[in-house]
């Protein structure tokens, strides 16, 4: 059997403009437990280990089932997502700090935004006429539908980008999840009709070209998502359009 | 954009699909659209629809078609959903599959390349498409992405990170324009608009665990409710007989599962004892939920046949061919995996039944309108289409029905508008609102009492967990109502620990958590009053349905003394009711 | 970070990322490749390898073929490879997988190459030509009996033959050859070979002259 305490020592730091500092708490061990049950203990009891009054830790959430992806955090030194985060699989004392390759709000509160900024960058939407009903789409073969659908499941959790070398204060690199997008929609029968404009908005500062294949983003990846295939399917269709090869 | 006259604008509350499908409406009508959403609408809770959405389409040749969605969809609410509105509803599914494919959503397939379809509960044809397990999150993400295609044409600006407090009505009781508190900078500010549309989706929250995101507190429709805004069917709360119980979350197990072909059991007499099958010969495993979730209850709870004397059953997949569930139910093997940390692909899932959806909600009109002029509600937040039990996979279509609808009324009802009266004016309502909603804050950070906010909501969400969901009691209820109230007593006496103006989340929740005891008040009192037993509704002191009193819609009004409840008519124009036998 | 995309959208910037990764290949590594080959002769005797080194010193335009096709190559792909190397962050200490640590080696890697070409180069090139001393089986011989120098050869060989090797499988990824994660697989195992052969004939030719 376990212990019955168990430790957490949580990077906290007020706001942006504050210094972060470090808090410990002690908490009582109940099987079943993950790091968002551990913060809903802190809030309804806000001390630290030498009985200190603290405020209630702050952190995003929402599914609570890693398919939304807001709890992101990095954890045992690795980022993920905190519900997914099983206490009795992590070695005690548990750290838990805030994500560090995006802006800091507060504790474990990060900026996200600017991943969904380089979605809108890259077109990562299929143009379609209207909603209005106009029929089935064109048929899809179930390989590639199976395909498609491991692009599609990526909840912008920026976990790729968290553990990606080539992504910090003084790189341009956009991270991994946006190019897998741009695979995605220059995928679909419809979203071809872009694909030279997605790829372009690739071919800049920051772009595909910027990734350094450390191939760390494809290990955290919560969704498994093939993201190094991603950025080499990429890479092949921008060598392409360079050749003048690309299908339209 | 601050130009745009508020003839033009349309705020929508809640970026999930409801809220999204709306936004895209307006928008492509031409209409400005200011989007709320407390996270980024790619997280909301949409995205935790596993199984799928229904649409007649009848493409596996089983003669399945609208008009038999529509009766099953009738039949497995209890005659409680009004008939003409779900009929249109059932009518339009096929068309928004369809859309959805065009935005490239990827359902599943046939060898063919058509669009595949699954069973679900409470049908025998093959009617839920579905994309893996993770329908919900698909379709969110395709709507996601074409808002971001509005946004970045400027037709629609996102208000993520904010959250709504109140409307803003004028003094003939038309709405002007809503409040909203950012949640990192803490300030409240008054948005204007023509008309107000809510899809904030459902309560879960109020019972503790559920299958709910922590998003679903059902706040911001308490909170209109507490303006005025009439709430319908509050007290019918689908509980779900396949949840992974958690501390933090109950985790769904779809039904999808057993669409697939997924067997509950458990052990009677050292042998597996598949009770759903022996119980309901017709429909197996795919049983209503309402119905599933009573049949699990009485095992465990009256056999005392759970696992291990247990509140457990077992959800078995582990004969299914591998293909099928690497392909069609994998979102769902993960997160049992994940959470449960055993293989459902070897052994048995455990679960138990857990609240999962919010059947009544926010009383709107055929056109999604509520009693309050502009403000309209559209998604899980409305009360429309289910009745007293929802059916598996028509939670998203209601979304895209509803959503699109509401879209039409505002639209139509600023054109109406424009005609009678000016929309604009109204600076001073907006002032006095910021400035009411800015006290309650002030009030709040100033508490110096003893109740924790989170400690509060814990102790509330035991009680309705208790006796508001499954099996309810009178005595019981009204012992519920009594420790509402004496929550509602000693909020008065909170304490957020924490003072700060820079993303206070108690303070956030102590709002949220106010419009939830008021929210629970409403489903108890409603559950009280309904003397019968239907759909998701059960009193075993008044086992049958009583259609003579009951088939009627519940609507509560706010009063400061509590909520004040009559019925209404449903429109079965359509359909006669006849008994509920599976 | 990426938000820096849309303040910064400079297309130059993918042509000169691109453009490091094409001269790595060629014609750095194809030099390489040639100079490695050209070496080896050493293994054949002295006789062999001066033959070799005076058909090449005699080739017409010598200076502005090297200069052109070598130097500037070699110069563009040191000075952006050290611009790529400050705009990483290694994470080895979180993240120990392998393609990370194969990440971080092949910027050392690329620093130790570096600073060994610029030794070599003046060595038995820039130097013979400023002070007049022929390049031959002997001067090459006396050069490497130092065993400090012999010790900085066989760990600039080791940088360079690495830095080879990985930058022919990155080269692969970059350009969209291999694409998945066995394609990229069978892709190292070949590369590893490869620099592996290359490592040892460089040993073994150095091995050989000082003896």
């Amino acid at each position: 059997m376990r212990k019955e305490k168990i430790t957490l020592k949580i990077k906290r730091q007020d706001s942006p403009q504050l210094k972060p500092r470090w808090e410990t708490f002690s908490l009582k061990y109940r099987p079943g437990m993950n790091i968002i049950t551990c913060l809903m203990d802190i809030r309804k009891n806000p001390r630290t280990l030498d009985g200190m009054k603290t405020t209630p830790v702050k952190w995003e959430q929402n599914c609570l089932e890693e398919v939304c992806g807001s709890c992101t955090m990095i954890i045992n030194g690795r980022v993920r997502q905190a519900c997914a985060a099983l206490v009795d699989k992590l070695e005690d004392p548990i750290t838990v700090e805030p994500m560090k390759k995006f802006p800091l709000v507060c504790d474990l509160v990060v900026d996200r935004s600017s991943m969904f900024e380089t979605l809108k960058h890259a077109k990562a939407w299929v143009p379609i006429d209207g909603t209005y009903d106009v029929g089935p789409g064109p048929r899809i073969e179930p390989e590639k539908q199976q395909e498609m659908y491991q692009l599609t499941r990526c909840m912008t959790c920026g976990c790729c980008l968290e553990a990606c070398p080539q992504v910090n204060a003084h790189s341009p690199f956009i991270g991994p999840a946006v190019i897998s997008q741009v695979r995605l929609f220059n995928a679909n029968p419809t979203g071809r009709s872009n694909a030279r404009e997605r790829l372009e908005s690739l071919m800049i500062t920051g772009g595909a070209q910027d990734c350094g294949n450390a191939q760390n983003c494809v290990e955290v990846c919560p969704l498994h998502i093939p993201l190094t295939t991603s950025i080499a399917e990429i890479n092949k269709q921008i060598t392409l359009k360079l050749l003048g090869m690309l299908k339209e | 954009m601050s130009e745009i006259p508020v003839s033009k604008k349309v705020i929508v509350i809640g970026g999930g699909l409801a809220g999204l499908m709306a936004t895209i409406k307006l928008a492509e009508a031409g209409f400005h659209v200011d989007l709320f959403s407390l996270v980024p609408v790619k997280r909301s809770h949409s995205a935790c629809a596993q199984g799928g959405m229904n649409a007649s389409v009848n493409t596996k040749g089983e003669g399945d078609s609208p008009q038999i969605h529509f009766q099953e969809t009738i039949h497995g609410g209890d005659y409680l959903a009004n008939q003409p509105m779900a009929l249109e509803m059932c009518k339009r599914a096929s068309g928004y599959v369809y859309l959805l494919d065009r935005m490239g959503v990827p359902f599943n397939r046939t060898p063919e390349g058509l669009i595949d379809f699954r069973r679900f509960g409470g049908t025998k044809f093959h009617r839920t498409a579905f994309a893996g397990a993770t329908t919900g999150q698909q379709l969110l993400y395709a709507l996601d992405e074409q808002t971001r295609r509005h946004e970045v044409e400027g037709r629609v600006r996102k208000f993520e990170g904010w959250e709504f407090l109140s409307a803003i009505l004028d003094d003939k009781k038309i709405i002007r324009g809503i409040t909203a508190m950012n949640l990192t900078r803490m300030e409240v500010a008054a948005f204007r608009a023509g008309a107000v549309i809510l899809a904030t989706g459902g309560c879960g929250m109020i019972f503790g665990q559920s299958t709910n995101s922590t998003a679903c507190t059902g706040s911001a429709a308490g909170a209109v409710f507490q303006q005025g805004a009439w709430y319908a069917n509050g007290e019918f709360i689908q509980v779900h007989p396949t949840a992974v119980p958690g501390e933090d979350k109950n985790r769904l197990i779809s039904e999808s599962i057993r669409g697939e072909g997924g067997r509950v059991w458990t052990y009677k007499d050292g042998k597996p004892w598949y009770f759903l099958e022996e119980w309901y010969p017709n429909y197996g495993n795919l049983v209503p939920r309402d119905i599933a979730t009573r049949a699990i209850f009485k095992v465990c709870r009256e056999l005392k046949l759970g696992v291990d004397g247990k509140d457990v059953v077992y959800l078995d997949v582990s004969h299914l061919a591998r293909h099928v569930l690497e392909e069609k139910l994998l979102g769902v093997i993960e997160i049992y995996e994940k959470f449960a940390g055993q293989d459902p692909r070897k052994v048995p899932m455990k679960v138990f039944p857990s609240v999962h959806y919010t059947m009544g909600g926010m009383y709107v009109n055929d056109k999604q309108m509520s009693n309050v002029s502009g403000l309209l509600a559209a998604g899980e937040c409305d009360y429309q289409y289910h009745g007293a039990n929802r059916l598996g996979a028509n939670s998203l279509l209601s979304c895209f029905y509803g959503g699109e609808l509401a879209a039409q009324t505002a639209v139509e009802y600023i054109k109406g508008k424009e005609k009678e009266e000016p929309v604009s004016g109204g600076e001073r309502v907006c002032e006095l609102e910021v400035k009411r909603q800015n006290e309650i804050n002030e009030h709040l950070l100033a508490a110096r009492g003893k109740e924790n906010p989170f400690s509060l909501w814990e102790e509330m969400g035991r009680w309705m967990t208790e006796n508001v969901t499954v099996v309810r009691y009178n005595d019981k209820l009204k012992k519920t109502e009594e420790k509402l109230l004496e929550i509602q007593e000693r909020y008065q006496d909170i304490n957020l620990s924490d003072m700060t103006t820079w993303v206070n989340q108690p303070l956030v929740f102590a709002r949220d958590l106010w419009n939830m005891i008021v929210l629970a008040r409403v489903i108890t009192r409603g559950a009280l009053l309904r003397d019968e037993s239907r759909g998701s509704h059960y009193k075993p002191e008044f086992p049958n349905r009583d259609d003579e009193k009951f088939l009627k819609t519940t609507v509560a009004r706010y009063t400061p003394e509590g909520p004040e409840i009559s019925y209404e008519a449903v429109d079965t124009s359509l359909i006669q009711p006849k008994p509920r036998v599976y | 970070m990426p938000n820096q995309l849309q303040k910064n959208p400079d297309v130059a910037h993918f042509y000169l990322r691109r453009l490091h990764s094409l001269l790595g290949v060629i014609p750095v590594s194809a030099f390489l490749v040639e100079h490695m080959i050209a070496n080896s002769f050493i293994l054949k005797g002295p006789e062999a390898y001066n033959s070799v080194i005076q058909a090449l010193r005699s080739l017409p335009f010598l200076v502005p073929l090297e200069i052109l096709l070598i130097g500037f190559p070699l110069a563009y792909h040191s000075v952006y490879g050290i611009y790529i190397t400050l705009t990483g962050s290694a994470n080895t200490a979180s993240y120990s997988y392998l393609r990370n640590w194969m990440y971080v080696l092949q910027r050392v890697s690329g620093i130790i190459a570096l600073v060994f070409i610029a030794y070599h180069v003046w060595e038995f090139r820039i130097a013979s030509d400023i002070y007049g001393f022929e390049v031959s089986y002997e001067a090459v011989s006396k050069a490497l009996a130092n065993p400090w120098n012999f010790a900085f050869y066989s760990v600039g060989l080791a940088g360079t033959m690495f830095h080879f090797a990985n930058g022919l499988w990155l080269f692969c990824i970059t350009w969209g050859i291999t694409l998945g994660p066995k394609s990229q697989r069978i892709a190292g195992w070949i590369f590893a070979v490869a620099g592996l052969v290359f490592f040892v004939l460089a040993m073994q030719t150095i091995w050989a002259v000082v003896q």
